[in-house]
């Protein structure tokens, strides 16, 4: 029955249902003669929703024609008389929340459409066969408990009857259930016996799956507030309380409101005294105009999408020895997505693109988009849970439906079912992942070379290998095919995938097995010439096999004459079939005869007599379909079929690819893309979502409530998907949008819970305004930056945030309001002041960089870790997001989990916040940063200044005086103690080798840091160094044997070391490098190395304080591809004298201490930073009123 | 972001309740309606999560400290003594060889002697004598069952709950339940040495809960205090300076309040600046080992776990909900090879720090209310790992059947729980799936598993799923 969505809540009593249905009666005939009126609006919204059919995808939003009207009538009567006999709705409310959940939970397992098997014959999904029973007679007698069998299950009375059968029900449960069926068993629930049906009658019923209609803005009583439709439709609501709105807010705060509202950045002093100069009326619509104009918006809000799609630029947990762990397309994705806000791409063409670009038409660079997809964590390459993610994050955060819980069974509440789960999975099967390279602009010819040849190479370095282990693979399989064709008789005996068995070369490979079975089902399709003697024969039972195989056979002859396999037709003659093991093994010669056919030069003697028929076994172990090789595809389709050694050697070789092209120069951006497979597999319905147990076959269509049974025609229908959920008749897609947006002005949606809009949701606070929103938005050519208008102009978004603000502070009336308001709506969902908010992570990091004015503003390009030395200065957008290893700040300011889906971030307040204003670098840098701006000689004006740019405000008198009494109180505290690290252990310099003795002497620094790199000056090579260089993990020797490179280490105390590490050459050009280590008694190890690798390990090294070990490298003879890799580790294996650590391991790591002169701390506070780094730290600061 | 969204536990009793799933459960409310701080929900509320919270009913354990043996400590070389390996030695069992994750061979007898410990005569092996003094406070569970022979699985199972998808930890479910006891201190701290174990922090993370219940790991092997917590102190002012400046900084926030007293978050927001400024002294005072008197360094030993145990000591005393310690990076127990030699060395390390605790907990009278917990990820084969052209020296992966130590915190001392089958293969008596495990965690800290929840993506979450049941046997 219906409910009226947000109106009602809680149970109806008749009184209340008749109160309702006349008044619906009433407003029809209001609405006959004023069309604006609201309740009548509201009723005939939800009889026309009521009168809509379920299936929106093929029934456009309809209006309400007057033929209509006799219908709304006579179901109103309906109503209204159903409602005084049995009290549905209100029954039906204590049904879903009280009986539903426990069927669900306790009951359907052994009775329901879902149950393995239906015991005792009774089934409790559907009221009818409730109440029809099983096996032991009806399931329940109406309103009289007692007397009903599944009460006395349920109470444990008789002993043979106790259900649920291993734990009783709590009294609870129990209680509700028995008062149930006295109040006469209310249930909403449809559908018959014979169809397996959804527990989802409500579904019918539910506000957020029929389209939205746009009422037209109510009346109001307030006269003069109203500025735009928004506001009639918040006040209505108000004034039904007895609420007013809160005054406009001063447009000081106004402008940092909306500039942060759209930019996550305060205003500039600049920017606020041209708003406030600006007397003209559309000074706001101006101001508005301008930040939705501006780049910075796109980095706001695509941010905001960001979260959404759970952006981050690594995969997650891999085995990082062989795949690389960062994504080669995620800063694409997230420039795509800032690009697409900025130019107001339409959000139904943001959504398509996101989800079926590569079928769509666009420019390259569009391609991007389907990062949306692509960018999910790995799960360690499983598929089912790659595509699971993926799933989550595309109807959740498109259309506000939580389809995952599907994987496993039928959706507990909502109208989704476990065919729907696995109809969608069969979209994402059928699409395989691909990189493609966008243009770009940016790359010097040089690095684009560079980068190209070395992608070939490695490239080749990886095709190279795996057709050489493909081949290797391809014989062993096809030596075995006997085995293979014999598993296939005891399948089951083989782990799924998520069970992950180390295999060697001599076991048989779960994944061939598989393949095995395809190929063997695919040839089942049609008649095969070879094979279906075998599935005719193994369809046959095991009892009287050789009998029944007599028959079959010779009827399979007499019918197909001509056509079965010579061969296979002779030995099948010729042998003696006793069980199916015959018919293998009978098979397996066949199969080994042509292998040593193939593989003999000369053939054995006349052992296949019919020629003709050895074409189509061949065919069989070496087509290019043969079921001994592995498929086509990328490795990560690939890698069940290899064993580990040559899985792991093949994914070294594609890290090598893959990090080439994260971290080359002249790499361009990708685009991470899902293109169709060529021939796409029908998904089966994984029982209880285990892979290892398919279930039947689901073809590719949308939610069957919403779309019906119309499946998928073309290819994936990944661009049929895009194009359902991005239909203006999908009730979900603006209104989840709307909501979102409203969410981030008003930090609460208008529904609460912005990703999930079904049937367990709380209503909307303002239905009417939501569904007002979302038509406009579609109406609006799904205009983003039209929608931001709408509702920044409007006068609700430009109220004041503070409630003790009364209308007018001087009369009872304004304090009585606000009480009122604080009591009526504690929690401000009906916008009687404007909520208040706190920077989140994001603003935070930039109004630091911002109010310190020093703000790098570069949009776009590989992402940057912004918590490194030297600290970067970009907005936080483009900071580097590992999901593996997010650092602790980013947690402890409630960033967006990048695991999963995040459609609201949390807020939390801890004191690892607080520690962050007080310690940490950032701040230490803007607050200095602020003091250095200081331009005037005179003090109250720079306070002014730094009011003005943090604020938009002037200090008070009393603010004033206090900063000079803080001023005299600081000067009179001491400096810090530095706690600095000591000087580092390692230097980076050069110096002369002697080419006869081979000793290194004279040391000399390198003199300029550039980037990663020590090295002779900006430019590599140096006009005077050459092409000395050292790196954390690598290096490049100078020119000459005057300018070996080195590396050196100095002990800090007196100790004894272990050295490790591996030396390597990659180049086959050149003649390789010569490297030595070298301590105070000489050299102590030296190589000659080239195109090769070694260890370099050392032990027992005793080493005094100040001495140093140093690791040199130059260039052998000729200078020429002497690029080397070497990142030595000493270890102390001795104990310092008195050291109380004692056995603490201690090393020094060329890589990990490997560090820039930008380490260097910043300079301690001073009395205007001390003072700065406060008002930075300040909730003036952080909330925005 | 809306300060005053009303989705935070401490600030509105009926979303607090919603969110854990508490509001039906009658005994939950019951236990919650105790709390004074949440009964008088909007008015006092202040937006710190980790401030202490009741939990369903009053459970008998306060803490947890959790050696997580990574990698798969063998259970018939430790805990669970199966002499009928001997009669096999180097033939195969007679009875199925269950599927792991590689190939195994025939029967492996334990290099190592089991000896009756304490009063109750459990039987542990030599590895672990000094924890064996601690017997009488033991309870282990000899019939633990996991899903899969696969490390990464395993550990999401034993941490998460699940084996694959973003789940949140143990750690913080039980923070998010609780609270802390003492809010200058993380309320879930994770300490291993060197590195991160595999899976690496999605171990400890917190998934769907705010990032502010996710582990906080410490690598212990660090002693400087900068390197173990973040932006824990000033390099850039004294603390007479920074004390001026906070001052400064709650006069200005006070004055900005006077006309916005509605708003709870920003007079929580000035209460942590004073947190933080405590919580810079209190955990340097944490991390030091050098204030504990020399008989205790002693006890547990000078090595990275001796200082490592010591170390989760004093921040459990100081009122950290929730401590995990690892036993070094990547998976030290996993050994296929050379278990006879590997496992002693291991077993050296943790052996002595993990009975120190316990036995240091128990003078204290903190082990009545501190769960101790020790175990790996899963047990190992009692059948040896065939290595290609070597001896079986090691175990494979054994999901089936493997033990955990449990000590204090409302469990049995001296008892052992279910069983495995005579060669330690299997459980077969008394089966506690991991779930079970999760299930009797939850309850001796007060919760009912099946009401503990988090809504999240149009559903309730549990930490045990659809699964889990008390083991009322363990239960003292």
């Amino acid at each position: 029955m219906m409910r009226i969505a947000g109106y009602t809540e809680g149970v109806f009593t008749p009184r209340r249902a008749d109160t309702i249905a006349l008044n619906m009666l009433r407003g029809y005939n209001v609405c006959l003669l004023d069309t604006k009126f609201i309740d009548s609006q509201r009723i005939v919204t939800m009889l026309s929703r009521a009168t809509q059919t379920k299936n929106w995808s093929s029934n456009l939003q309809s209006g309400i024609a007057p033929a209509l009207l006799a219908s709304i009538i006579c179901a109103l009567l309906l109503f209204s008389l159903d409602a005084r006999a049995a009290d549905p709705t209100g029954g039906h409310d204590f049904f879903e929340s009280k009986i539903r959940p426990i069927l669900v939970e306790h009951c359907y397992k052994c009775h329901s459409a879902e149950s393995e098997k239906i015991k005792g014959g009774l089934r409790l999904d559907t009221r009818e066969t409730l109440l029809k029973g099983g096996d032991s007679g009806p399931g329940i007698i109406p309103e009289k408990a007692d007397l009903s069998l599944l009460i006395k299950a349920v109470r444990y009375q008789e002993e043979e009857l106790r259900m649920p059968p291993k734990v009783p029900l709590s009294p609870e449960k129990v209680a509700a259930l028995v008062a149930w069926v006295n109040m006469g068993a209310p249930d909403p629930r449809s559908g018959s016996a014979n169809q397996s049906i959804r527990p989802d009658a409500t579904a019918e019923n539910h506000w957020a799956f029929k389209p939205p209609v746009a009422s037209p803005p109510p009346r109001v009583a307030t006269k003069n507030w109203a500025k735009t439709p928004i506001d009639n439709f918040v006040l209505d609501q108000l004034e039904s309380k007895k609420l007013s709105p809160s005054p406009d807010l001063d447009r000081r705060r106004l402008i940092r409101r909306v500039t942060y509202g759209l930019h996550g950045l305060p205003p500039t002093p600049e920017h606020v005294e041209i708003f406030l100069q600006d007397q003209s009326p559309e000074a706001y619509e101006k101001l508005i105009d301008r930040l939705l104009a501006s780049p910075r918006y796109g980095e706001r809000w695509g941010r905001h999408w960001l979260d959404v799609a759970r952006y981050s630029d690594t995969k997650g947990y891999v085995y990082s020895d062989r795949e690389e762990v960062r994504y080669l397309h995620s800063y694409a994705y997230r420039d795509w997505v800032i690009n697409a806000l900025n130019r107001d791409l339409p959000y139904d063409q943001f959504l398509r693109l996101q989800i079926a670009a590569d079928q769509m038409k666009c420019d390259a660079t569009d391609l991007a988009a389907m990062g949306f997809l692509t960018l999910g964590r790995r799960f360690l390459g499983v598929m089912p849970d790659i595509i699971d993610d993926r799933i989550d994050v595309l109807t959740r955060g498109t259309m506000g439906m939580t389809v995952s819980c599907a994987r496993c069974h039928n959706h507990k509440f909502d109208p989704v079912s476990i065919r729907d789960y696995y109809s969608l999975y069969g979209v994402f099967q059928a699409s395989t992942e691909t990189s493609v390279p966008l243009p770009s602009p940016s790359v010097s010819d040089e690095a684009r070379k560079t980068y190209e040849t070395g992608l070939q190479t490695r490239a080749q370095a990886y095709t190279n290998k795996l057709v050489e282990l493909s081949e290797k693979l391809a014989q062993r399989i096809r030596s075995r095919t006997g085995d293979y064709l014999d598993s296939q008789l005891r399948l089951d005996q083989f782990p799924n995938e998520d069970f992950y068995e180390i295999l060697a070369p001599e076991d048989l490979n779960p994944a061939f097995v598989r393949r095995w079975q395809e190929y063997l089902f695919k040839s089942s399709q049609t008649f095969d010439p070879v094979f279906s003697p075998w599935h005719e024969l193994m369809r046959l039972k095991d009892e009287n096999f050789q009998e029944e195989a007599r028959i079959t056979w010779e009827k399979l002859k007499s019918e197909n004459r001509r056509q079965i396999n010579g061969l296979v037709q002779a030995r099948l003659d010729a042998g003696q079939l006793r069980a199916k093991k015959d018919l293998v093994l009978i098979y397996t010669e066949l199969f080994r005869e042509i292998l040593v056919r193939e593989t003999n030069t000369v053939p054995e003697s006349n052992s296949l007599p019919l020629e003709a028929a050895v074409p189509a076994l061949r065919d069989v172990l070496f087509g290019s379909q043969s079921p001994t090789r592995p498929p086509d595809g990328n490795l990560a389709d690939l890698q069940f079929y290899f064993e580990e050694e040559s899985r792991v050697q093949l994914g070294k070789l594609e890290k090598e690819i893959d990090s080439w092209k994260v971290t080359s120069e002249g790499s361009p951006p990708h685009a991470g893309v899902l293109v169709d497979r060529a021939n796409p597999k029908t998904a089966r319905v994984f029982k209880r979502g285990n892979p290892g147990n398919p279930g039947e076959e689901v073809p590719r269509k949308f939610l069957e409530f919403f779309a019906g049974t119309n499946q998928f025609k073309n290819g994936s229908g990944r661009l049929e998907l895009a194009q359902l959920i991005s239909s203006p008749s999908n009730p979900l897609t603006a209104r989840v949008l709307v909501n979102r947006v409203w969410m981030h002005h008003f930090g609460q949606g208008l529904m609460k819970t912005p990703s999930d809009f079904g049937l367990r949701s709380e209503p909307p606070s303002h239905p009417a305004l939501l569904d007002y929103l979302a038509s406009r938005f579609v109406a609006d050519g799904w205009s983003l930056k039209k929608l931001h208008r709408l509702i920044l102009l409007s006068r609700v978004y430009q109220q004041e945030s503070r409630s003790d603000l009364q209308v007018d502070p001087n009369t009872a009336a304004g304090v009585e309001r606000t009480d009122r308001a604080r009591l009526e709506d504690p929690e401000n969902r009906l916008l009687w002041r404007m909520p208040r908010q706190r920077l989140d992570f994001e603003s935070t990091r930039d109004s630091l960089l911002a109010g310190s004015g020093e703000i790098d503003l570069t949009m776009g390009g590989r992402s940057i870790p912004i918590f490194e030395n030297p600290l970067s200065r970009r907005r936080t957008v483009y900071g580097y997001v590992d999901r593996q290893f997010l650092p602790g700040v980013f947690r402890v300011f409630d960033f967006a989990n990048p695991d999963l889906h995040i459609p609201q971030r949390h807020q939390t307040t801890v004191p690892q916040q607080a520690l962050f204003f007080l310690n940490n670098r950032l701040i230490m840098e803007s607050a200095h940063a602020l003091a250095k701006k200081r331009s005037s000689p005179n003090f109250e004006q720079d306070l002014h200044q730094l009011y003005r740019t943090l604020f938009q405000r002037t200090p008070t008198s009393a603010e004033t005086d206090r900063a000079v009494e803080f001023f005299q109180d600081a000067k009179s505290v001491p400096a810090p103690i530095r706690t600095e690290p000591p000087a580092s252990a390692w230097q980076y310099g050069y110096g002369k080798v002697d080419p006869i003795s081979g000793e290194f002497k004279s040391f000399s620094q390198l003199p300029h840091f550039e980037k990663v790199a020590w090295q002779g000056g900006p430019s590599w090579p140096d006009s005077r160094l050459g092409w000395l260089q050292l790196k954390a993990e690598s290096g490049h020797p100078g020119n000459d044997l005057d300018h070996a490179v080195v590396r050196r280490w100095t002990a800090p105390h007196d100790t004894v070391i272990k050295i490790q590490g591996e030396l390597s050459h990659p180049s086959k050009e050149g003649d390789g490098v010569h490297a030595s280590i070298v301590t105070p008694r000489g050299v102590v190890a030296s190589w000659l190395i080239h195109n090769q690798k070694t260890r370099t390990e050392l032990d027992n090294i005793q080493i005094l304080k100040g001495e140093s070990v140093s690791f040199v490298v130059d260039c052998a003879k000729n200078l020429g591809y002497d690029d080397f890799k070497w990142a030595p580790v000493i270890i102390q294996t001795g104990k310092k004298e008195n050291d109380p650590e004692g056995d603490q391991v201690v090393e020094w790591s060329a890589k990990k201490d490997f560090a820039s002169p930008f380490e260097k701390l910043p300079e301690p506070l001073d009395a205007w930073s001390a003072y700065a780094q406060i008002l930075l730290a300040s909730n003036e600061f952080m909330f925005i009123d | 972001m809306p300060h005053d969204r009303l989705n935070f536990p401490p600030f509105n009793r009926r979303s607090f309740l919603k969110r854990c799933g508490m509001g039906m459960g009658t005994l939950g409310l019951a236990a919650l309606l105790k709390d004074a701080g949440l009964l008088t929900a909007h008015a006092t509320s202040n937006v710190a999560p980790l401030s202490p919270r009741q939990p369903h009913f009053p459970g008998k354990a306060k803490r947890v400290v959790h050696f997580f043996l990574n990698g798969g400590p063998s259970h018939v070389d430790t805990f669970d003594p199966k002499p009928a390996l001997e009669k096999y030695a180097g033939k195969p069992l007679p009875m199925e060889t269950l599927k792991t994750e590689r190939k195994t061979g025939a029967a492996f007898p334990s290099p190592f002697k089991f000896k009756k410990q304490g009063q109750s005569g459990l039987e542990i092996s030599e590895l672990f004598s000094n924890l064996g003094e601690c017997a009488d406070d033991l309870t282990i569970i000899r019939s633990m069952r996991a899903n899969l022979p696969n490390h990464e699985p395993s550990l999401m199972l034993m941490n998460c709950g699940e084996s694959v998808m973003s789940r949140p930890s143990v750690g913080s479910w039980v923070t998010y339940g609780l609270g802390s006891m003492n809010e200058n201190l993380p309320g879930f701290v994770v300490l291993c040495p060197g590195g991160y174990p595999i899976k690496e922090a999605e171990n400890w993370q917190s998934a769907f809960l705010p990032g502010v219940f996710q582990g906080t790991l410490i690598d212990s092997q660090h002693q400087s205090l900068d390197k173990l917590i973040e932006n824990i102190r000033s390099d850039y002012a004294s603390p007479g300076l920074q004390r001026k400046q906070l001052d400064l900084l709650q006069r200005m926030n006070e004055e900005h309040r006077q006309t916005r007293q509605e708003d709870p978050a920003l007079e929580a927001r000035m209460q942590s600046f004073e947190l933080a400024y405590r919580m810079q002294m209190e955990a340097a005072d944490a991390f030091d080992i050098s204030r504990e008197p020399r008989e205790t360094q002693e006890l547990y030993g000078s090595g990275i776990h001796g200082r490592q145990a010591l170390i989760a000591r004093r921040l459990l005393e100081k009122g950290v909900r929730y401590v995990q310690v690892w036993h070094g990076a990547s998976q030290p127990w996993d050994d296929h090879e050379n278990i006879a030699a590997n496992h002693r060395k291991l077993a050296g390390q943790c052996d002595q720090p993990i009975a120190a605790l316990i036995k240091d907990l128990k003078r204290r009278g903190m082990l009545d209310d501190t769960l101790v917990i020790v175990g790996g990820e899963f047990g190992r084969t009692p059948v040896g790992e065939l290595v290609k052209g070597k001896e079986p020296s090691g175990r494979d992966h054994n999901p089936y059947g493997f033990s955990m130590v449990l000590a204090g915190g409302g469990v049995k001392g001296g008892h052992v729980h279910g069983a495995t089958d005579e060669f330690g293969f299997k459980a077969v008596q008394d089966v506690v799936h991991v779930h079970d495990l999760h299930a009797t965690i939850l309850h001796l800290l007060g919760f009912d598993h099946e009401k503990f929840t988090y809504r999240y993506a149009g559903r309730d979450f549990r930490l045990t799923d659809v699964h889990g049941h008390v083991v009322r046997g363990v239960l003292s």
